[in-house]
């Protein structure tokens, strides 16, 4: 499996720290509210350990908000929270009740949209260290089981994948909830987003 | 299926061409790399008021002010440099053109909208950016409706709870037996 030195880690949260801080700020700007996002955790499972990691941290039904990109790298994107963690953050947003997401094709949206911003924000920064242009997919957002967003991602694919996945750590009006942006790239593409990242590490230093 | 010729790919794009135009409930158009527009669908020109002739070769934002004052252009101008697609929900955004209303029972100003900008991409190179907008006023309406209907079953709920809990006396209040109007 696909080990992330202690220094790889601290250099990728440090970026997706400043991704997570652009997205914060268009967020803050859009709904008048301030909006922190946090990156307090990483780390990297094969696809096929994704489902047992994200298990004991998102309960029930997911909304998961998808993006597939490509260009010199390939990949899909995905934002994830649990469904009530979903509603809450578009209740705080836009100050309006949210009612269950199955009915709500307005709290859908606003997820979608917030799903949107965050994986741009990350794979604009990882393109721009990667000194690659990616091109994005139109988001999408379904609701279902975890194992229903994991099993989409093994159809059709070949080659051994792994997930980085980045916890995202909202806080807005003094409520904070947990999602999960969830990067899924081939073994060769992630050892070359390592490799740049550690070229981009030792330029800062 | 077989593969389709020559002509028969050209009769499908003119087709898919006329159905974006003139059958698609939403509205599209398009823009080159300068932001002058480059198509503009039937729906754009019955909700603007502006038809295909008077604004083909426009720059989108001298037409649109608004896009500029509400940093709207962003959207375009990463959709032009990093191939960002971006999504603009309602929820957040209201609108993205102000058009007018077409369900004015809903009292908003202008028409409400969810929106999705992206790149034009020929090959790898980026030569414009598409813009489609879909009317969910439809949608609001319903929404609306079902938020009425969660709220009267919330408070007959209550309602319901209040009177099945004996108060001091054991008497139940009079008014309390009422079920609030449906």
């Amino acid at each position: 499996m696909k080990q992330l030195t202690v220094g790889q880690t601290d250099a990728l949260v440090e970026l997706l720290n400043i991704a997570f801080g652009r997205a914060a700020a268009s967020l803050s700007k859009l709904t008048g509210h301030r909006v922190q996002l946090e990156v307090p955790q990483i780390t990297m499972c094969p696809i096929d350990e994704l489902s047992v990691y994200l298990r004991p941290m998102i309960q029930g039904e997911v909304a998961s908000v998808h993006q597939i990109f490509s260009g010199s790298v390939v990949g899909d994107a995905f934002m994830l929270l649990d469904g009530q963690s979903a509603a809450i953050l578009k209740e705080l947003l836009t100050n309006e009740p949210a009612m269950p997401l199955e009915i709500d094709a307005s709290a859908r949206e606003v997820v979608t949209e917030v799903g949107n911003i965050l994986l741009n924000a990350c794979l604009g920064t990882f393109g721009n260290v990667l000194k690659v242009q990616v091109s994005f997919s139109v988001p999408h957002l379904t609701l279902e089981s975890l194992e229903g967003v994991v099993g989409s991602l093994a159809v059709g694919q070949e080659g051994l994948r792994h997930a980085l996945i980045v916890h995202a750590a909202f806080r807005l009006r003094g409520s904070s909830l947990t999602g999960y942006v969830v990067i899924v790239l081939s073994v060769a593409s992630i050892d070359r987003l390592v490799r740049a990242v550690d070229q981009w590490a030792s330029e800062q230093t | 299926m077989a593969p389709l010729v020559r002509s028969d790919s050209t009769r499908l794009q003119t087709a898919v061409s006329r159905w974006l135009s003139e059958l698609t409930r939403a509205g599209v158009f398009a823009t080159d790399a300068d932001l002058k527009v480059v198509a503009w669908n039937q729906w754009m020109e019955i909700h603007t008021q502006r038809p295909a002739a008077e604004i083909i070769g426009r720059p989108l934002l001298d037409e649109f002010p608004e896009l500029v004052s509400r940093e709207v252009d962003r959207r375009y101008r990463t959709a032009l440099r990093d191939g960002r697609v971006s999504t603009l929900s309602h929820g957040l955004h209201g609108y993205l053109l102000a058009l007018p209303p077409t369900h004015p029972d809903l009292g908003l100003a202008h028409m409400p909208q969810s929106s999705h900008i992206g790149p034009l991409m020929d090959g790898e190179a980026i030569i414009g950016t598409v813009t489609t907008i879909e009317n969910v006023s439809e949608r609001l309406t319903s929404e609306t409706e079902l938020r009425r209907q969660i709220e009267a079953h919330r408070v007959a709920r209550a309602t319901a709870e209040t009177v099945r809990k004996p108060t001091l006396g054991g008497a139940v209040p009079p008014g309390r037996m009422m079920l609030p109007p449906r």
